[in-house]
């Protein structure tokens, strides 16, 4: 059963990596904009700048 | 019938009516970018040093913000992205769809007129942002506080209830207590970290002794922290860390939502006082000076173009025509005479103008009002939201039945009286309150962006519920701003009189003027010889070797017409009549809300006759029109009765928007209104008002449906913690059943 006390800490730790993880996205500003990526990702072709 | 005349963007597949392309974004990126022709801009005046730096932000990445009309699908965000390799001056460009707002990052020499240009050409409305980056980076740290608090209580709650599983599951002894030692300390930081909101609002709500949905929920939280805690010393009786920990999850998660929807919102509201940011030119001895508002100084002469808003108090150095629509909600302009006096707000429709100043911007009764709404804003409401009076009876009750309990029953076995009273309060879960009330009104703040509603907060939906008695006003809000030709007398016009009449008023900007244009789009022009204009008076020239003129008559203003004459050499040949037109729902919308039960009224700046037959028309009765109010008149007949709800559109109406209990500004308001109302419409006419009605109710419902839900709830909860039969396993599966049952309530209300 001592495999326990190794493995609560074990989960606890990686469950908080993932919120650090997450804490660090939400400093970083990766929430401010959660509409505008969803059109920026659809583009699909190069724009060509027509000749004036 | 609809889909037969829709046809699909060529670009993007969205909807594009009867265009090829859906927007101008698409027809770019589809076909070739228009050029911009290089010759002066009317925008110009933005490159000046002293406009640049009052855009300029002082801090972040980006140099400017701008708002920019019309975004409408991906290849606007493409194309406006890509504004770097169309202007070398921008080193990146960063659009935020959901504010329809435009960041750049730009060379030092930067020319904003170019860039108005630009997006201008590609059929974007674009103006620069005077963002106050401290409040916009404030709400920006709050929403990942925000954001940071609702993380770790889901990350703690989540593992705290994988830890109590095998509690549940029958795990005893040692190891049972191992694991409730674990869910202690993941419970330390929501109490800690998480809860801090919570005690804010509560501690906020004993100093003002105003009871709001903070204190329950502190009072639940804390008060589940200490009796857990004292259990699980003991190590005996139950522990709530799970059920607790969940709960204040589903809290933060609903408010995060109804913080993110309010402030989408807050940025929509167009930011721009037009005349704030306008550029005012000065005479001055050595030349003219441009200069903005806060600039402009006793005794300077400005000189103000036509369409322009006098920014100060002064004196007219000559005679021209000034529309007081925005103060005064008149439709028509009057004359001024060189040395009368106009106040700001006032707009110039007559050539260029030039005043003396007599008081700056500071000291005009226009910056007077908006500091008096803006003083007002913070102490207008004493109004008790039903989901706070809910609370005062939810605390009152359960705090009280807790206290009885205990009093009567500490005597006979200590120990289980109180364990039974705390866990009466932790158990008494105020959670159609806490999170069902935030996410019925986000829904509902939603569902009315998509009508064309904006409310400023959810109180406003409360408020709509308990109103008696609705005011409109008159000019722009139940008539149009603009005049309409109505009938001619005699009735038929040859078409040589009609020729006549439009080529006389060819060059006129006045109302008149615009409606005689638009009645007859397409009449022949005839050359008109010393065509003059009087202001006030009206136009005159010269055709075929005789002189006409078209004059206004004045003697009828107590009819609600208003009547122009048109003569030959003195004599009149015919007479024409115009009319602000009715907003056709008018009529249908007033018997609608006679039916509701509401007293509607009808408050005007204009002559009574005339607001009396626009009442007639509508259906409001003749003892509730009001006509000649001022704008004090106006609020002090909005404050006489309770329960009240204005309707308006001009500054004139801004104090009794802001005194009524909901105040609403129709589209097309002056920037004082958006300011003063709490609701305010983005769609054209009065339709909008019955959809808001129609939503507050819909909106109460929801309401006293999720109430009704927690009253049983909490009586059955209640009933079993006194009875000693709660344990935490019932509670971890009480709990969030009844809180899956309140959204699920919502969200089926709003579906």
């Amino acid at each position: 059963m001592n495999i326990m006390m190794l493995m609560i800490p074990m989960a606890l730790l990686l469950g908080f990596g993932f919120v650090a993880a997450f804490l660090w996205a939400v400093d970083k500003g990766q929430f401010e904009d959660t509409e505008t990526p969803a059109y920026r990702i659809l583009e699909n072709e190069p724009f060509e700048r027509k000749e004036r | 019938m609809r889909a037969s005349i829709q046809s699909l963007c060529a670009y993007c597949g969205a909807e594009s009516g009867v265009a090829r392309y859906c927007c101008r974004g698409c027809e770019s990126l589809d076909g070739s970018v228009k050029s911009l022709d290089q010759e002066s801009s009317q925008y110009s005046y933005l490159d000046l040093e002293n406009i640049k730096s009052t855009y300029r932000l002082t801090s972040g990445v980006f140099h400017y913000r701008l708002h920019v009309a019309g975004l409408h699908c991906a290849s606007c965000v493409h194309l406006i992205e890509r504004l770097p390799e169309f202007d070398s001056q921008i080193k990146e460009a960063r659009v935020d769809f959901a504010t329809s707002s435009l960041a750049i990052r730009t060379e030092p020499d930067f020319s904003l007129a170019h860039l108005i240009d630009l997006l201008n050409s590609w059929g974007y409305g674009a103006h620069f942002l005077n963002v106050d980056e401290s409040s916009f980076e404030k709400a920006k740290h709050e929403n990942k506080l925000l954001l940071k608090k609702l993380a770790v209580t889901g990350a703690c709650a989540g593992n705290i209830m994988l830890f109590v599983v095998p509690i549940y599951a029958g795990l005893d002894g040692s190891w049972k207590t191992l694991f409730n030692w674990v869910s202690f300390f993941l419970f330390l930081p929501v109490v800690l970290y998480s809860g801090t909101p919570f005690y804010r609002g509560a501690w906020n709500s004993l100093r003002y002794r105003v009871i709001n949905v903070d204190l329950p929920i502190t009072v639940a939280l804390l008060s589940s922290f200490f009796l857990s805690t004292v259990n699980l010393v003991r190590d005996e009786g139950a522990v709530y860390f799970d059920s607790t920990a969940g709960f204040i999850f589903l809290i933060l998660c609903a408010r995060y939502y109804l913080k993110r929807s309010q402030q989408k919102f807050l940025t929509d509201k167009p930011l721009e006082n037009i005349m704030i940011h306008d550029q005012f030119r000065v005479i001055e001895r050595s030349g003219e000076k441009i200069l903005s508002v806060k600039e402009i100084k006793i005794g300077d002469i400005l000189r103000l173009r036509q369409g322009q808003t006098a920014p100060v108090d002064g004196v007219l150095q000559s005679a021209g025509l000034i529309d007081l629509a925005v103060m005064n909600g008149e439709p028509l302009p009057r004359r001024f005479e060189s040395g009368m006096k106009i106040l700001a707000g006032s707009k110039i429709l007559s050539g260029h103008l030039d005043i003396l100043v007599t008081a700056p911007y500071d000291s005009t009764y226009l910056s007077a009002l908006l500091q008096e709404l803006r003083t007002h804003r913070f102490t207008k409401s004493n109004f008790i939201s039903m989901t706070d009076k809910a609370a005062q009876w939810l605390i009152l009750t359960v705090t009280s039945l807790a206290g009885l309990y205990f009093a009567f029953n500490f005597q006979s076995d200590f120990q289980e009286a109180f364990d039974r009273a705390l866990a009466l309060v932790v158990l008494a879960c105020p959670c159609a309150l806490a999170f069902g009330a935030p996410l019925t009104l986000n829904l509902a703040l939603r569902k009315a962006h998509e009508l064309g509603i904006l409310i400023k907060e959810g109180a406003a939906l409360e408020k709509l519920w308990s109103i008696q008695n609705v005011f409109f006003d008159k000019t722009g809000t139940l008539t149009s701003l603009s005049l309409k030709l109505v009938r001619t007398q005699p009735q038929n016009l040859s078409a040589e009189t009609r020729s006549l009449i439009v080529s006389l008023e060819t060059k006129s900007y006045h109302p008149i003027a615009f409606a005689i244009r638009d009645h007859w789009p397409n009449e022949e022009k005839l050359v008109i010889e010393n065509l003059f204009e009087t202001p006030g008076v009206g136009v005159g020239g010269a055709y075929n070797n005789a002189h006409y003129e078209l004059l206004q008559n004045y003697d009828n203003s107590a009819t609600s017409e208003i009547s122009v004459a048109l003569n030959k050499d003195g004599q009149k040949i015919c007479s024409l009549f115009f009319e602000s037109p009715l907003d056709p729902k008018a009529k249908d919308i007033v018997e609608q809300l006679c039916k509701w039960k509401l007293d509607c009224h009808l408050v005007s700046g204009d002559h009574r006759a005339k607001a009396q037959a626009v009442g007639e028309r509508c259906g409001i009765a003749s003892q509730r029109v009001y006509g000649g109010l001022t704008p004090q008149g106006k609020r002090d007949l909005v404050m006489a009765s309770s329960h009240s709800c204005m309707i308006g559109d001009g500054s004139n109406d801004a104090l009794a928007l802001q005194a009524a209990t909901v105040g609403i500004a129709v589209k097309g308001s002056t920037y004082v209104n958006l300011q003063a109302a709490d609701v305010y419409f983005t769609r054209e006419g009065l339709q909008p008002l019955l959809d808001l009605f129609g939503l507050a109710r819909q909106t109460k419902k929801v309401l006293i449906r999720n109430l009704s839900f927690a009253l049983i709830y909490n009586l059955i909860g209640g009933t079993l913690a006194l009875m000693g039969h709660v344990d935490p396993w019932l509670a971890a599966v009480l709990m969030p059943a009844s809180s899956a049952l309140i959204i699920t309530s919502t969200l089926w209300g709003f579906r």
